[in-house]
């Protein structure tokens, strides 16, 4: 708990950085804030691995010591001792011992020493080198920190069969792996034969027009795919109690923005498709036949003959059909996707979350007000417009719950306990009479 | 070599200020020259030296009205202000004239005049009887829960009042935890503050210090630290050191509309409570003063003014009365609110929580007659309200026009 809230510290740091931004007029920092403050909203809502990616994009932006030390503690949550250690201590090195969290970052070193093993991997042969599915380079690998657990050690190497070994590490373990590969038989390559007929390929435009087409069809399936996610999303977080305006806001702006960039895509799928269309069977060139449909049309077989990859005559037709039909689709991704960001416009949308439920600037708040939307500004001021952006406090029934809640634009200092009168746990110290007793 | 001579000079008063501390009086006044009883209808007010201010504004007011009404009032602790109610002996329901005896300065009761001004008069010889006791605390943190003699005392709630922890401006202390409280105050010492002679505290009668006992879990009356007699004699013993040193092991307690005046001089600690994941000011940032934190409560120490007063059938005695129908009404004057507001207080009508305990359990709360967006106005320059002249120019989502803004009620 002690790192969460030493974590606040670097809050603080991370809203300096970005209001420096400004004064240095350099978008990289501005942009490095903005995915560091994003990434401290993301660990303080337990999402290690969001906030992980966002403090190393913040790092590779603008390196600055903090982003480490926040990437080292969120790899700590993660229990990814052996990375995490390797990050504090480049904190430690970078920041230097008067850093902010110095005393206690050598305490998390410590304590990650005791949860991290040593491995070491040869293989005769040169091979690659993963682990737990991450590329850990060519063997040999001597004395890498492994996190204490299981991992899955996969060795490969060109022309032989891939090993793959579960190795357990304890702490303080110093393991040796070694791969043996039996060396590949040189084959030799098939000579090829002249051709008897030149290949029949698609003119360059053509050719061109169709991977553009392509590219742009994967594109916007991938794009298509992330706006459907984050549509699914936006649903679930409408039919949940706990839904908050800026949850809302930002699951909608995401489904927005993928699906208006699928639009984007498959529309210049379309287009693309046409132009390879037109070329391939229109107005075909004269060296290239409308003939062969397809990326790579021929290419030698083994025995040094030509394969001829044109599809048949009904693929021909159907393939180009069925692809400018699904770009179509597509195009229309954000008309297909168009959920609403709006949780309830009226109490009575609310009441199947429980009674206590009311319609507050069109999110279901447990014991809310307003039947229609009344505002609740961001510092907790009622009435007005208050604006599409301001965010809806949480439902609270205890103290901690006000004093802790998220909605505010005030800012904090943190008082880290542990560091500064070394209460780690919460526990007191008996209270002591003063001399004269105290009444006065 | 002059700037360090000074700063030698300033850092030995300051260490005799804080040596002889206790005999500073909080309400130093003058040797008065008329009699209390002369003035036009007088009220008698007694007990919080953190509320002089407020009460200061209410007087001003009702000394302006066309039936002059005279706000007589003596600084005490809260707990005075209690007891002077709530004691069944009408001998101890009474206030007195406190000469200046040995090194112990005077503290006569004063009046507020329609200009603002405030006087020193002369209470009656066998004490004069108090019409409301003011607290910043509630009775039963005083000790008392009910009278004795069968009366029925009302609690009438006025603004509320934050109370903070307050450290010179040179310290180089930004926050303070309940934890690091608790060491300070009731072990003598913890962290950087870890010299009780540097800590400016008050007494048990102080609502203040009652108010901060109970968030950080020390009872008022064993508390380390030396008493400083009053609210103005924290501020002024605590604001006049310089040398870094001691400002950094220094640290007091008041009321935030006190401190308030004095942020050249002293500086707020945001305060973490127990449970809170960090710390917070009263209000949203250093330079602000819209209490931001208190309204919505992020900030935990804080609590209504009490005005208490005996009451038959329900009401109030009349002398009582014409000070409490200030209060007593959803919708407050809006010279009040300007007053209660420039006075570094929040009106109930703008707060957003409300708790019914000593520093207890926070619910939502929404006002009967909200000015949540005047207060902003006030407070901050702007708000996100629509501003109106009546209802009729109010959306449904805010559809009451309250001191020239849109609120929900």
């Amino acid at each position: 708990m002690n790192y969460v809230r030493s974590f606040f510290a670097t809050t603080v740091a991370a809203l300096a950085l970005a209001s420096a931004a400004p004064a240095f007029a350099e978008t990289p920092q501005k942009e490095a804030a903005t995915h560091f403050e994003r990434g401290v909203t993301l660990y303080g809502e337990s999402d290690y691995a969001g906030a992980l990616v966002e403090f190393k994009r913040a790092y590779e932006i603008a390196p600055n010591p903090l982003a480490l030390y926040n990437i080292g503690q969120a790899n700590f949550q993660l229990r990814n001792y052996a990375t995490a250690l390797e990050f504090l201590e480049r904190y430690r090195d970078e920041a230097g011992a008067s850093a902010p969290h110095a005393a206690e970052v050598e305490q998390s070193i410590a304590a990650l020493k005791s949860r991290v093993g040593r491995l070491t991997v040869t293989a005769n042969l040169a091979a690659e080198v993963t682990m737990d599915d991450e590329p850990r380079g060519k063997a040999p690998l001597t004395g890498i920190l492994v996190s204490v657990g299981r991992h899955k050690l996969v060795v490969k190497h060109a022309g032989s069969p891939t090993q793959e070994r579960t190795v357990e590490i304890a702490a303080g373990d110093t393991r040796d792996e070694k791969f043996e590969f039996v060396e590949a038989k040189v084959v030799e390559t098939p000579k090829i034969l002249p051709k008897t007929e030149e290949p029949k390929g698609l003119s360059p435009v053509a050719t061109g027009a169709w991977i553009g087409a392509g590219a742009l069809l994967a594109g916007a399936v991938t794009t298509g795919i992330v706006a459907s996610g984050a549509g699914s999303s936006l649903d679930d977080e409408r039919n949940s109690g706990n839904a908050s305006r800026s949850r809302l806001d930002t699951l909608h702006s995401r489904m927005r923005t993928f699906a208006v960039t699928t639009d984007v895509l498959g529309a210049a799928a379309i287009l693309a498709g046409g132009v390879a269309v037109y070329f391939t069977f229109i107005k075909p060139s004269s060296s290239s036949p409308a003939a062969s449909v397809g990326v790579a049309p021929e290419r030698p077989s083994a025995e040094g003959r030509v394969l001829n990859m044109r599809p048949s005559k009904t693929l021909r037709i159907a393939a180009p059909f069925g692809i400018l039909v699904f770009s179509a689709l597509l195009a229309a991704c954000s008309v297909l996707l168009d959920k609403s960001k709006e949780q309830c416009t009226t109490n009575g949308e609310c009441a199947r979350f429980g009674a206590s439920f009311q319609c507050v600037q069109n999110v279901c708040v447990n014991g809310g007000s307003g039947d229609d939307g009344g505002q609740t500004g961001p510092d907790g001021a009622t009435g007005g417009d208050a604006g599409s952006d301001a965010c809806v406090p949480s439902p609270k029934t205890k103290n901690a719950d006000f004093y802790n809640e998220k909605c505010t634009n005030s800012s904090c200092i943190p008082y880290d306990n542990c560091s500064k009168i070394g209460i780690c746990d919460g526990g007191l110290p008996t209270r002591v009479t003063p001399p004269d007793g105290g009444v006065r | 070599m002059k700037i360090q001579q000074a700063r030698f000079i300033a850092a030995s008063a300051t260490f005799a200020a804080l040596l002889f501390g206790a005999s500073v009086a909080s309400a130093q006044t003058t040797t008065p020259t008329v009699t209390c009883s002369s003035l036009p209808s007088p009220v008698y007010l007694t007990g919080s030296s953190a509320l002089r201010n407020f009460v200061g504004v209410v007087g001003k007011l009702l000394a302006s009205d066309a039936a002059p009404v005279t706000v007589v009032y003596q600084s005490q602790g809260s707990c005075v202000g209690v007891r002077t109610i709530y004691e069944a002996d009408p001998a101890k329901r009474v206030i007195k004239d406190v000469p200046s005896v040995g090194g112990k300065a005077a503290n006569y009761a004063i009046y507020f005049k329609a200009d603002g001004s405030a006087q020193e008069c002369f209470l009656d010889a066998d004490g004069t009887p108090v019409t409301i006791g003011i607290s910043d605390v509630y009775a039963n943190t005083c000790g008392y829960t009910a009278t004795t003699d069968g009366s029925t005392v009302t609690d009438y709630f006025g603004p509320v009042q934050p109370m903070a922890f307050v450290v010179p401006a040179s310290s180089k202390q930004q926050s303070i935890s309940a934890e690091a409280a608790y060491l300070a105050f009731g072990t003598g010492g913890g962290g950087a503050w870890s010299d009780p002679r540097f800590f400016f505290i008050r007494n048990a009668s102080s609502g203040t210090q009652q108010m901060v006992a109970n968030s950080i879990g020390v009872p008022g009356n064993a508390w380390w630290g030396i008493d400083r007699g009053g609210s103005s004699g924290v501020r002024d013993q605590l604001k006049i050191i310089v040398d870094q040193a001691q400002a950094d092991k220094a640290i007091g307690i008041l009321s935030s509309d006190v401190a308030d005046v004095e942020r050249a001089n002293l500086r707020v600690l945001a305060y973490q409570a127990k449970e809170q994941l960090c710390g917070y000011l009263p209000d949203s940032s250093a330079t602000s003063r819209d209490k931001a934190n208190v309204r919505d409560g992020h900030y935990d120490i804080w609590g209504p003014s009490h005005l208490f007063a005996r009451t038959v059938n329900g009401a109030p005695s009349a002398a009582a009365l014409a000070f409490l129908s200030r209060f007593v009404t959803p919708r407050v004057p809006v010279e009040l609110l300007d007053a209660e507001i420039a006075g570094a207080l929040v009106p109930q009508c703008a707060m957003n929580v409300t708790r019914t305990e000593e520093v207890g359990p926070m619910q939502s709360y929404q006002p009967p007659y909200s000015c949540g967006c005047y207060f902003d106005a006030k407070t901050k320059g702007s708000n996100s309200c629509k501003s109106c002249e009546s209802s009729s120019d109010c959306p449904s989502s805010a559809p009451t026009c309250n001191f020239g803004y849109c609120e929900v009620q």
